[in-house]
Protein backbone atom coordinates (compact mmCIF):
# COMPACT_ATOMS: atom_id res chain seq x y z
CA UNK A 1 0.00 0.00 0.00
CA UNK A 2 1.21 3.34 -1.06
CA UNK A 3 1.47 5.90 1.69
CA UNK A 4 0.27 9.50 0.21
CA UNK A 5 2.98 11.51 2.19
CA UNK A 6 5.37 10.06 -0.04
CA UNK A 7 3.56 11.14 -3.30
CA UNK A 8 3.71 14.83 -2.28
CA UNK A 9 6.55 15.29 -3.71
CA UNK A 10 5.03 14.25 -7.15
CA UNK A 11 2.60 17.34 -6.95
CA UNK A 12 4.67 20.36 -7.14
CA UNK A 13 1.32 22.42 -6.52
CA UNK A 14 0.49 20.82 -3.32
CA UNK A 15 3.58 22.41 -2.30
CA UNK A 16 2.24 26.09 -2.82
CA UNK A 17 0.07 28.39 -0.27
CA UNK A 18 -2.27 30.60 -1.14
CA UNK A 19 -3.29 33.00 1.04
CA UNK A 20 0.20 31.94 3.00
CA UNK A 21 -1.07 28.98 4.14
CA UNK A 22 -0.29 25.26 3.12
CA UNK A 23 -2.85 24.09 0.58
CA UNK A 24 -5.26 21.36 1.71
CA UNK A 25 -6.78 20.48 -1.86
CA UNK A 26 -10.10 18.60 -1.49
CA UNK A 27 -11.32 19.76 -4.98
CA UNK A 28 -10.06 16.52 -7.00
CA UNK A 29 -13.72 15.72 -7.62
CA UNK A 30 -13.74 18.77 -10.17
CA UNK A 31 -10.06 18.25 -11.64
CA UNK A 32 -7.26 16.27 -9.44
CA UNK A 33 -3.87 17.59 -9.77
CA UNK A 34 -0.86 16.58 -11.92
CA UNK A 35 2.72 14.44 -10.68
CA UNK A 36 5.47 15.38 -12.38
CA UNK A 37 5.43 12.53 -14.34
CA UNK A 38 2.47 13.57 -16.13
CA UNK A 39 3.76 17.41 -16.47
CA UNK A 40 7.42 16.05 -18.00
CA UNK A 41 6.09 13.53 -20.18
CA UNK A 42 4.19 16.21 -21.99
CA UNK A 43 7.15 18.44 -21.72
CA UNK A 44 9.35 15.94 -23.42
CA UNK A 45 6.75 15.61 -25.92
CA UNK A 46 6.94 18.81 -27.23
CA UNK A 47 10.83 19.27 -26.46
CA UNK A 48 12.04 16.03 -28.31
CA UNK A 49 8.56 14.42 -30.32
CA UNK A 50 6.61 17.16 -31.59
CA UNK A 51 5.50 16.01 -35.27
CA UNK A 52 1.87 15.65 -36.46
CA UNK A 53 1.17 12.03 -36.46
CA UNK A 54 0.31 9.80 -39.67
CA UNK A 55 0.86 12.91 -42.17
CA UNK A 56 4.57 12.28 -42.34
CA UNK A 57 7.30 10.44 -43.58
CA UNK A 58 9.97 12.28 -41.41
CA UNK A 59 11.25 10.63 -38.27
CA UNK A 60 9.46 13.01 -35.86
CA UNK A 61 6.36 12.23 -37.14
CA UNK A 62 7.12 8.25 -37.31
CA UNK A 63 8.23 9.21 -33.35
CA UNK A 64 4.74 11.17 -33.01
CA UNK A 65 2.76 8.55 -34.49
CA UNK A 66 4.42 5.84 -32.22
CA UNK A 67 3.38 8.18 -29.08
CA UNK A 68 -0.22 8.45 -29.89
CA UNK A 69 -0.71 4.34 -30.75
CA UNK A 70 1.63 3.70 -27.61
CA UNK A 71 -0.56 6.36 -25.39
CA UNK A 72 -3.53 4.63 -26.79
CA UNK A 73 -2.77 1.37 -26.05
CA UNK A 74 -1.71 2.28 -22.11
CA UNK A 75 -4.91 4.08 -21.93
CA UNK A 76 -7.08 1.47 -23.58
CA UNK A 77 -5.04 -1.47 -21.65
CA UNK A 78 -5.60 0.32 -18.26
CA UNK A 79 -9.59 0.48 -18.76
CA UNK A 80 -9.37 -3.72 -19.61
CA UNK A 81 -10.13 -2.62 -23.30
CA UNK A 82 -9.05 -3.00 -26.45
CA UNK A 83 -6.84 -0.29 -28.15
CA UNK A 84 -9.55 -0.89 -31.04
CA UNK A 85 -12.44 0.37 -28.68
CA UNK A 86 -11.08 3.73 -27.61
CA UNK A 87 -12.28 7.01 -29.13
CA UNK A 88 -10.13 9.71 -28.12
CA UNK A 89 -12.16 12.57 -26.84
CA UNK A 90 -11.82 16.04 -24.97
CA UNK A 91 -13.70 14.80 -21.93
CA UNK A 92 -16.55 12.67 -20.63
CA UNK A 93 -18.75 15.65 -21.96
CA UNK A 94 -17.98 15.06 -25.82
CA UNK A 95 -17.68 11.59 -25.11
CA UNK A 96 -21.64 10.91 -24.34
CA UNK A 97 -22.38 13.81 -26.60
CA UNK A 98 -20.74 11.31 -29.05
CA UNK A 99 -22.83 8.45 -28.26
CA UNK A 100 -25.79 10.70 -28.95
CA UNK A 101 -24.69 11.79 -32.30
CA UNK A 102 -22.65 8.66 -33.05
CA UNK A 103 -25.27 6.24 -31.76
CA UNK A 104 -28.13 7.21 -30.30
CA UNK A 105 -29.67 9.61 -33.14
CA UNK A 106 -29.74 7.10 -35.79
CA UNK A 107 -30.62 3.98 -33.72
CA UNK A 108 -33.70 5.23 -31.51
CA UNK A 109 -36.92 5.59 -33.17
CA UNK A 110 -40.23 7.86 -31.78
CA UNK A 111 -41.83 5.97 -28.90
CA UNK A 112 -38.31 4.80 -27.89
CA UNK A 113 -37.17 4.71 -24.05
CA UNK A 114 -34.17 6.00 -22.02
CA UNK A 115 -33.97 5.33 -18.81
CA UNK A 116 -31.52 7.88 -16.36
CA UNK A 117 -30.93 8.73 -13.25
CA UNK A 118 -31.53 11.81 -10.99
CA UNK A 119 -27.82 11.65 -9.83
CA UNK A 120 -26.55 12.22 -13.43
CA UNK A 121 -24.51 15.20 -13.96
CA UNK A 122 -25.72 17.33 -16.50
CA UNK A 123 -23.36 16.49 -18.74
CA UNK A 124 -24.95 13.18 -18.84
CA UNK A 125 -28.98 14.25 -17.92
CA UNK A 126 -29.09 17.30 -20.82
CA UNK A 127 -28.27 15.69 -24.16
CA UNK A 128 -30.20 13.08 -23.26
CA UNK A 129 -33.11 15.32 -22.00
CA UNK A 130 -32.17 16.81 -25.89
CA UNK A 131 -32.22 13.47 -27.45
CA UNK A 132 -35.47 12.83 -25.95
CA UNK A 133 -37.00 16.31 -27.16
CA UNK A 134 -35.75 15.84 -30.83
CA UNK A 135 -36.69 12.67 -31.27
CA UNK A 136 -40.08 11.90 -29.45
CA UNK A 137 -38.10 9.80 -27.44
CA UNK A 138 -39.70 8.88 -23.06
CA UNK A 139 -36.60 9.87 -21.15
CA UNK A 140 -37.44 8.01 -17.21
CA UNK A 141 -35.71 9.01 -14.34
CA UNK A 142 -34.76 6.85 -11.40
CA UNK A 143 -35.57 8.42 -8.27
CA UNK A 144 -32.86 7.74 -5.44
CA UNK A 145 -33.32 6.73 -1.53
CA UNK A 146 -32.80 9.04 1.74
CA UNK A 147 -29.00 8.11 1.25
CA UNK A 148 -28.66 9.15 -2.31
CA UNK A 149 -29.25 5.32 -3.13
CA UNK A 150 -30.71 4.55 -6.53
CA UNK A 151 -33.89 3.14 -6.24
CA UNK A 152 -32.74 -0.53 -7.69
CA UNK A 153 -36.44 -1.77 -8.21
CA UNK A 154 -37.38 1.10 -10.77
CA UNK A 155 -34.19 0.86 -12.55
CA UNK A 156 -35.02 -2.50 -13.02
CA UNK A 157 -38.49 -2.25 -13.85
CA UNK A 158 -38.02 0.61 -16.64
CA UNK A 159 -35.02 -1.16 -17.96
CA UNK A 160 -36.64 -4.58 -18.47
CA UNK A 161 -39.16 -2.68 -21.00
CA UNK A 162 -38.66 -3.90 -24.40
CA UNK A 163 -39.37 -0.20 -25.33
CA UNK A 164 -36.16 0.79 -23.30
CA UNK A 165 -33.28 0.84 -25.42
CA UNK A 166 -30.98 2.70 -23.88
CA UNK A 167 -29.79 2.83 -19.79
CA UNK A 168 -27.61 6.12 -19.25
CA UNK A 169 -25.91 6.28 -15.50
CA UNK A 170 -23.16 7.66 -13.38
CA UNK A 171 -20.48 4.77 -12.11
CA UNK A 172 -20.32 7.45 -9.13
CA UNK A 173 -22.05 10.29 -8.50
CA UNK A 174 -20.57 13.67 -8.67
CA UNK A 175 -22.02 15.05 -6.18
CA UNK A 176 -22.89 12.40 -3.54
CA UNK A 177 -20.35 9.72 -4.11
CA UNK A 178 -22.80 6.76 -4.87
CA UNK A 179 -21.08 3.94 -6.00
CA UNK A 180 -23.66 1.98 -8.31
CA UNK A 181 -23.11 -1.57 -8.19
CA UNK A 182 -22.84 -2.52 -11.51
CA UNK A 183 -21.36 -5.57 -11.47
CA UNK A 184 -24.42 -6.64 -9.89
CA UNK A 185 -27.41 -4.88 -12.11
CA UNK A 186 -25.90 -5.55 -15.09
CA UNK A 187 -26.24 -9.34 -15.68
CA UNK A 188 -29.87 -9.10 -14.54
CA UNK A 189 -30.69 -6.38 -16.75
CA UNK A 190 -28.74 -8.57 -19.50
CA UNK A 191 -30.72 -11.45 -19.01
CA UNK A 192 -34.23 -9.17 -19.37
CA UNK A 193 -33.26 -6.98 -21.83
CA UNK A 194 -30.27 -8.05 -23.96
CA UNK A 195 -31.13 -5.29 -26.83
CA UNK A 196 -30.88 -2.38 -24.38
CA UNK A 197 -27.50 -0.27 -24.35
CA UNK A 198 -25.59 0.67 -21.57
CA UNK A 199 -24.08 3.93 -21.23
CA UNK A 200 -21.75 4.85 -18.21
CA UNK A 201 -20.46 8.21 -16.68
CA UNK A 202 -17.44 7.01 -15.69
CA UNK A 203 -16.03 10.76 -14.98
CA UNK A 204 -15.34 9.89 -11.06
CA UNK A 205 -14.90 6.09 -11.15
CA UNK A 206 -12.21 6.08 -13.28
CA UNK A 207 -9.83 7.99 -10.61
CA UNK A 208 -10.67 5.65 -7.76
CA UNK A 209 -11.50 2.32 -8.41
CA UNK A 210 -10.32 -0.42 -10.56
CA UNK A 211 -12.49 -0.51 -13.51
CA UNK A 212 -12.56 -3.70 -16.14
CA UNK A 213 -14.81 -2.37 -19.42
CA UNK A 214 -14.96 -6.23 -20.98
CA UNK A 215 -15.81 -7.79 -17.41
CA UNK A 216 -18.34 -4.99 -17.17
CA UNK A 217 -20.01 -6.01 -20.02
CA UNK A 218 -21.79 -2.62 -21.31
CA UNK A 219 -21.73 -1.16 -24.74
CA UNK A 220 -20.45 2.63 -23.87
CA UNK A 221 -17.88 4.12 -20.94
CA UNK A 222 -17.34 7.60 -20.83
CA UNK A 223 -14.20 9.57 -18.88
CA UNK A 224 -12.52 12.26 -18.59
CA UNK A 225 -8.37 12.19 -18.22
CA UNK A 226 -7.86 15.42 -16.40
CA UNK A 227 -9.89 13.61 -12.98
CA UNK A 228 -7.49 10.77 -13.11
CA UNK A 229 -3.95 12.81 -13.02
CA UNK A 230 -3.64 14.15 -16.62
CA UNK A 231 -4.01 17.00 -17.86
CA UNK A 232 -7.37 19.22 -19.33
CA UNK A 233 -8.89 18.82 -22.35
CA UNK A 234 -8.02 14.86 -22.95
CA UNK A 235 -10.68 11.98 -22.20
CA UNK A 236 -12.28 8.85 -23.90
CA UNK A 237 -15.37 6.84 -24.98
CA UNK A 238 -14.85 3.30 -24.66
CA UNK A 239 -17.23 2.00 -27.06
CA UNK A 240 -18.01 -2.41 -27.34
CA UNK A 241 -16.08 -3.48 -29.99
CA UNK A 242 -19.18 -5.14 -31.92
CA UNK A 243 -20.83 -1.62 -32.30
CA UNK A 244 -18.09 -0.52 -33.93
CA UNK A 245 -17.49 -3.22 -36.07
CA UNK A 246 -20.96 -3.66 -36.99
CA UNK A 247 -21.19 0.02 -38.02
CA UNK A 248 -23.75 0.66 -35.14
CA UNK A 249 -21.79 3.24 -33.99
CA UNK A 250 -20.75 5.91 -36.37
CA UNK A 251 -18.21 8.82 -36.71
CA UNK A 252 -20.03 12.12 -35.70
CA UNK A 253 -16.95 14.28 -36.45
CA UNK A 254 -15.72 14.75 -40.06
CA UNK A 255 -12.55 16.07 -41.34
CA UNK A 256 -8.95 15.15 -41.71
CA UNK A 257 -7.10 11.45 -40.84
CA UNK A 258 -10.13 9.75 -40.89
CA UNK A 259 -11.21 9.17 -44.29
CA UNK A 260 -10.83 6.07 -46.62
CA UNK A 261 -11.45 8.26 -50.31
CA UNK A 262 -13.23 11.33 -51.04
CA UNK A 263 -14.70 12.28 -54.30
CA UNK A 264 -16.79 15.26 -55.15
CA UNK A 265 -19.95 12.64 -54.60
CA UNK A 266 -18.96 10.79 -52.03
CA UNK A 267 -16.53 10.22 -49.32
CA UNK A 268 -16.14 6.63 -47.27
CA UNK A 269 -13.98 6.34 -44.53
CA UNK A 270 -10.85 4.50 -42.77
CA UNK A 271 -11.82 0.75 -42.31
CA UNK A 272 -9.95 1.10 -38.44
CA UNK A 273 -12.17 1.73 -35.59
CA UNK A 274 -9.92 4.18 -34.14
CA UNK A 275 -8.86 6.42 -37.02
CA UNK A 276 -12.53 6.31 -37.73
CA UNK A 277 -13.24 8.25 -35.09
CA UNK A 278 -10.30 10.63 -35.02
CA UNK A 279 -11.04 13.83 -37.38
CA UNK A 280 -8.50 16.07 -37.50
CA UNK A 281 -5.38 17.17 -35.50
CA UNK A 282 -5.66 14.84 -32.52
CA UNK A 283 -3.67 16.43 -28.97
CA UNK A 284 -0.86 14.08 -28.71
CA UNK A 285 0.52 15.82 -26.25
CA UNK A 286 -2.21 15.42 -23.62
CA UNK A 287 -3.17 11.65 -24.73
CA UNK A 288 0.80 10.99 -23.82
CA UNK A 289 0.52 12.53 -20.56
CA UNK A 290 -3.22 10.67 -19.92
CA UNK A 291 -1.13 7.48 -20.52
CA UNK A 292 1.79 8.50 -18.03
CA UNK A 293 -1.63 9.28 -15.43
CA UNK A 294 -2.60 5.47 -16.16
CA UNK A 295 1.04 4.50 -15.65
CA UNK A 296 1.15 6.24 -12.30
CA UNK A 297 -1.75 5.16 -11.19
CA UNK A 298 -1.15 1.29 -12.34
CA UNK A 299 2.36 1.45 -10.37
CA UNK A 300 -0.03 2.35 -6.99
CA UNK A 301 -2.08 -0.17 -8.27
CA UNK A 302 -6.08 1.04 -8.45
CA UNK A 303 -7.01 -1.72 -5.58
CA UNK A 304 -4.90 0.19 -3.21
CA UNK A 305 -6.03 3.70 -4.77
CA UNK A 306 -9.37 2.03 -4.37
CA UNK A 307 -8.84 1.09 -0.59
CA UNK A 308 -7.09 4.33 -0.46
CA UNK A 309 -10.07 6.24 -1.15
CA UNK A 310 -12.18 4.34 0.82
CA UNK A 311 -10.19 4.55 4.10
CA UNK A 312 -10.58 8.81 3.47
CA UNK A 313 -14.14 8.50 2.76
CA UNK A 314 -15.32 6.48 5.90
CA UNK A 315 -12.67 8.96 8.07
CA UNK A 316 -14.41 12.03 6.40
CA UNK A 317 -17.50 10.98 7.16
CA UNK A 318 -16.51 10.12 10.79
CA UNK A 319 -15.15 13.46 11.35
CA UNK A 320 -17.93 15.23 9.84
CA UNK A 321 -20.29 13.55 11.93
CA UNK A 322 -18.76 15.53 15.17
CA UNK A 323 -19.30 18.83 13.88
CA UNK A 324 -22.95 19.80 15.42
CA UNK A 325 -23.74 22.16 12.25
CA UNK A 326 -23.16 19.79 9.54
CA UNK A 327 -25.59 17.38 7.89
CA UNK A 328 -23.62 14.68 5.91
CA UNK A 329 -25.66 14.14 2.50
CA UNK A 330 -26.10 10.83 0.68
CA UNK A 331 -25.00 7.61 1.56
CA UNK A 332 -23.45 7.77 5.70
CA UNK A 333 -24.31 3.87 6.49
CA UNK A 334 -21.25 1.00 5.68
CA UNK A 335 -22.17 -2.57 5.30
CA UNK A 336 -21.49 -5.71 7.61
CA UNK A 337 -18.06 -5.54 6.80
CA UNK A 338 -17.21 -1.77 7.42
CA UNK A 339 -17.44 -0.80 3.96
CA UNK A 340 -19.44 2.25 1.80
CA UNK A 341 -20.37 2.21 -1.40
CA UNK A 342 -19.26 5.64 -1.44
CA UNK A 343 -16.03 7.14 -3.60
CA UNK A 344 -14.07 10.19 -4.19
CA UNK A 345 -15.80 12.39 -2.07
CA UNK A 346 -18.01 13.65 0.64
CA UNK A 347 -20.81 16.62 0.59
CA UNK A 348 -22.30 17.91 3.31
CA UNK A 349 -24.79 21.61 4.56
CA UNK A 350 -23.21 23.85 7.09
CA UNK A 351 -26.78 24.96 9.28
CA UNK A 352 -27.25 28.54 8.61
CA UNK A 353 -24.29 29.48 6.30
CA UNK A 354 -24.95 29.31 2.58
CA UNK A 355 -22.09 27.05 0.86
CA UNK A 356 -20.43 29.69 -0.95
CA UNK A 357 -19.92 31.59 2.41
CA UNK A 358 -18.61 28.11 3.73
CA UNK A 359 -16.39 27.78 1.55
CA UNK A 360 -14.95 31.09 1.00
CA UNK A 361 -14.26 30.89 4.37
CA UNK A 362 -12.77 27.25 4.41
CA UNK A 363 -10.15 28.92 1.46
CA UNK A 364 -8.99 31.44 3.52
CA UNK A 365 -7.29 28.75 5.82
CA UNK A 366 -6.08 26.90 2.74
CA UNK A 367 -8.36 24.54 2.51
CA UNK A 368 -9.94 24.32 -1.27
CA UNK A 369 -13.64 22.57 -1.22
CA UNK A 370 -16.32 23.00 -4.31
CA UNK A 371 -19.61 24.93 -2.94
CA UNK A 372 -22.87 25.28 -5.76
CA UNK A 373 -24.81 22.16 -7.41
CA UNK A 374 -21.75 20.49 -8.84
CA UNK A 375 -24.08 20.27 -11.88
CA UNK A 376 -26.45 18.64 -10.56
CA UNK A 377 -29.67 21.15 -10.16
CA UNK A 378 -32.13 18.18 -10.36
CA UNK A 379 -30.79 16.27 -7.73
CA UNK A 380 -30.64 19.29 -5.08
CA UNK A 381 -33.92 20.32 -6.64
CA UNK A 382 -35.58 17.07 -5.85
CA UNK A 383 -33.96 17.77 -1.84
CA UNK A 384 -34.72 21.42 -1.59
CA UNK A 385 -30.61 21.89 -1.40
CA UNK A 386 -29.90 25.27 -2.81
CA UNK A 387 -25.98 24.43 -2.74
CA UNK A 388 -23.66 21.64 -0.79
CA UNK A 389 -20.03 21.88 0.11
CA UNK A 390 -18.25 19.26 -1.45
CA UNK A 391 -14.69 18.09 -0.44
CA UNK A 392 -13.13 15.19 -2.54
CA UNK A 393 -10.15 13.19 -2.57
CA UNK A 394 -7.42 11.58 -4.51
CA UNK A 395 -4.14 9.78 -4.12
CA UNK A 396 -2.21 12.76 -2.52
CA UNK A 397 -5.09 13.60 0.01
CA UNK A 398 -4.62 12.70 3.70
CA UNK A 399 -6.21 12.00 7.30
CA UNK A 400 -4.57 15.15 8.01
CA UNK A 401 -6.32 17.02 4.79
CA UNK A 402 -9.61 15.92 6.12
CA UNK A 403 -8.87 16.69 10.18
CA UNK A 404 -7.98 19.87 8.82
CA UNK A 405 -11.16 20.66 7.02
CA UNK A 406 -12.75 20.35 10.21
CA UNK A 407 -10.57 22.44 12.33
CA UNK A 408 -11.21 25.11 9.24
CA UNK A 409 -15.04 24.34 10.10
CA UNK A 410 -14.56 25.93 13.43
CA UNK A 411 -13.83 29.39 11.50
CA UNK A 412 -17.04 29.66 10.00
CA UNK A 413 -18.85 29.15 13.18
CA UNK A 414 -16.48 32.18 14.74
CA UNK A 415 -17.19 34.06 11.09
CA UNK A 416 -20.72 33.47 10.91
CA UNK A 417 -21.71 32.35 14.65
CA UNK A 418 -24.55 29.94 15.66
CA UNK A 419 -28.22 32.33 14.91
CA UNK A 420 -27.33 32.67 11.18
CA UNK A 421 -30.54 32.81 8.89
CA UNK A 422 -31.58 29.16 7.97
CA UNK B 1 -11.42 36.91 2.63
CA UNK B 2 -11.10 39.61 6.03
CA UNK B 3 -12.86 42.67 4.73
CA UNK B 4 -15.75 40.37 2.58
CA UNK B 5 -17.14 38.54 6.11
CA UNK B 6 -16.47 41.89 7.45
CA UNK B 7 -19.10 43.15 10.31
CA UNK B 8 -20.95 45.56 7.92
CA UNK B 9 -21.74 42.71 5.57
CA UNK B 10 -22.79 40.07 7.75
CA UNK B 11 -25.40 42.57 9.24
CA UNK B 12 -26.07 43.77 5.77
CA UNK B 13 -27.33 40.16 5.02
CA UNK B 14 -28.54 39.65 8.24
CA UNK B 15 -31.01 42.72 8.72
CA UNK B 16 -31.70 42.94 4.80
CA UNK B 17 -33.50 46.35 4.20
CA UNK B 18 -36.72 46.40 1.48
CA UNK B 19 -37.37 42.83 2.18
CA UNK B 20 -40.91 41.84 1.13
CA UNK B 21 -43.67 42.30 -1.92
CA UNK B 22 -45.51 45.32 -3.40
CA UNK B 23 -49.16 44.90 -3.62
CA UNK B 24 -49.46 46.08 -7.02
CA UNK B 25 -45.70 46.57 -8.82
CA UNK B 26 -45.37 47.62 -12.37
CA UNK B 27 -43.29 45.02 -12.58
CA UNK B 28 -41.94 41.94 -11.13
CA UNK B 29 -38.65 39.54 -11.82
CA UNK B 30 -36.94 36.77 -10.67
CA UNK B 31 -33.18 36.40 -11.31
CA UNK B 32 -31.09 33.58 -10.45
CA UNK B 33 -27.80 32.66 -9.93
CA UNK B 34 -27.60 29.35 -12.18
CA UNK B 35 -24.03 28.45 -10.44
CA UNK B 36 -24.76 28.82 -7.19
CA UNK B 37 -28.47 28.69 -6.55
CA UNK B 38 -29.11 32.00 -5.38
CA UNK B 39 -31.93 33.81 -6.41
CA UNK B 40 -33.65 37.22 -5.84
CA UNK B 41 -37.14 38.63 -6.35
CA UNK B 42 -37.79 42.25 -7.48
CA UNK B 43 -40.55 44.31 -7.72
CA UNK B 44 -40.69 47.90 -9.27
CA UNK B 45 -43.13 50.66 -8.82
CA UNK B 46 -42.97 53.92 -10.94
CA UNK B 47 -43.50 57.23 -10.16
CA UNK B 48 -47.01 58.13 -12.23
CA UNK B 49 -46.04 58.82 -16.04
CA UNK B 50 -42.14 59.17 -14.88
CA UNK B 51 -39.57 56.70 -15.33
CA UNK B 52 -38.33 57.22 -11.98
CA UNK B 53 -38.56 54.28 -9.53
CA UNK B 54 -40.24 55.11 -6.57
CA UNK B 55 -40.72 51.78 -4.33
CA UNK B 56 -39.11 49.00 -4.62
CA UNK B 57 -39.20 45.66 -2.39
CA UNK B 58 -37.32 42.08 -2.54
CA UNK B 59 -37.02 38.77 -1.33
CA UNK B 60 -35.01 35.75 -2.06
CA UNK B 61 -32.10 33.73 -0.71
CA UNK B 62 -28.40 32.72 -1.45
CA UNK B 63 -25.29 34.05 0.13
CA UNK B 64 -24.21 36.48 2.09
CA UNK B 65 -22.56 38.66 -0.93
CA UNK B 66 -25.54 38.33 -3.01
CA UNK B 67 -28.62 39.05 0.04
CA UNK B 68 -25.80 42.25 1.37
CA UNK B 69 -25.30 43.25 -1.91
CA UNK B 70 -28.99 42.93 -2.85
CA UNK B 71 -29.81 45.29 0.32
CA UNK B 72 -27.57 48.07 -0.36
CA UNK B 73 -28.75 48.41 -4.08
CA UNK B 74 -32.74 48.29 -3.09
CA UNK B 75 -31.17 51.42 -1.19
CA UNK B 76 -29.33 53.04 -3.43
CA UNK B 77 -31.89 52.59 -6.76
CA UNK B 78 -34.77 54.09 -4.89
CA UNK B 79 -35.62 57.83 -6.79
CA UNK B 80 -33.19 57.19 -9.10
CA UNK B 81 -34.02 57.36 -13.05
CA UNK B 82 -34.29 54.31 -15.13
CA UNK B 83 -30.73 55.90 -16.97
CA UNK B 84 -29.36 56.46 -13.45
CA UNK B 85 -29.87 52.84 -12.40
CA UNK B 86 -28.56 51.66 -15.86
CA UNK B 87 -25.48 53.03 -14.91
CA UNK B 88 -24.58 51.18 -11.46
CA UNK B 89 -22.57 48.58 -12.15
CA UNK B 90 -19.61 46.27 -9.92
CA UNK B 91 -17.42 49.22 -9.13
CA UNK B 92 -20.06 51.03 -7.50
CA UNK B 93 -21.59 48.07 -5.22
CA UNK B 94 -18.58 47.09 -4.34
CA UNK B 95 -17.94 50.15 -2.03
CA UNK B 96 -21.01 49.89 -1.10
CA UNK B 97 -20.19 46.69 0.65
CA UNK B 98 -17.24 48.51 1.22
CA UNK B 99 -14.83 45.99 -0.81
CA UNK B 100 -11.68 46.64 -2.91
CA UNK B 101 -12.32 44.16 -5.41
CA UNK B 102 -14.12 40.69 -5.21
CA UNK B 103 -12.94 37.81 -6.11
CA UNK B 104 -13.72 36.28 -9.67
CA UNK B 105 -15.65 33.56 -8.02
CA UNK B 106 -18.44 36.12 -6.23
CA UNK B 107 -18.55 38.70 -9.09
CA UNK B 108 -21.94 37.17 -10.09
CA UNK B 109 -23.42 37.17 -6.07
CA UNK B 110 -22.26 40.53 -6.03
CA UNK B 111 -23.78 41.19 -9.17
CA UNK B 112 -27.24 39.43 -8.96
CA UNK B 113 -29.56 42.28 -7.31
CA UNK B 114 -28.56 45.23 -9.47
CA UNK B 115 -29.23 42.39 -12.32
CA UNK B 116 -32.46 41.34 -11.39
CA UNK B 117 -33.54 45.56 -10.72
CA UNK B 118 -31.86 46.46 -14.30
CA UNK B 119 -33.65 43.17 -16.43
CA UNK B 120 -37.09 44.23 -14.56
CA UNK B 121 -36.50 47.91 -15.67
CA UNK B 122 -35.88 46.64 -19.22
CA UNK B 123 -38.95 44.38 -19.05
CA UNK B 124 -40.87 47.25 -17.80
CA UNK B 125 -40.03 50.21 -20.75
CA UNK B 126 -40.50 47.76 -23.29
CA UNK B 127 -43.79 46.96 -22.10
CA UNK B 128 -44.40 50.50 -21.76
CA UNK B 129 -43.55 51.23 -25.35
CA UNK B 130 -45.74 48.35 -26.75
CA UNK B 131 -48.66 49.43 -24.43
Amino acid sequence: MFDPIQLLNDFPILSTKPHGKSLVYLDSAATSQKPHQVIDAITRYYEEHNANVHRGVHALSDISTADWEESRQEVASFFGAKPSELIVTRNTTEAINGIVSGWAAHAMQPGDVIVTTILEHHSNFVPWQQLAERQQLELKIVPVDEQGRLQMDQLLEWAQDPRCKLLALSHVSNALGTQVPLEKIVPEIRTQNPELKIAVDGAQSAPHIPVNFSQLNIDFYAFSGHKMLAPMGVGGLLVRDQLLQEHQMQPWLFGGGMIDQVSLEKTTFIADAAERFTAGTPDVASLVGLAAACRYLRVLGMKDVAAHDQMLVRHALDVLQSVPEVTLIGPTETDDSGKIDRVGSVAFLYQGVHAHDVAQVLDSQGVAVRSGHHCTMPLHAAHDWQATIRASFHVYSTKTDVDTLVAALQHVKQVFGTKQRQ
Amino acid sequence: MDDLFQEAILDEARHPRNTGQLEQPDISLTEANASCGDIITVDLQFAAGSNKLEQIRWRGSGCTISQAAMSQVSELVQGKTAVEIATIGQSEIESLLGLEQISLGRVKCLLLGITAVQKAIQQYQSQEIQK
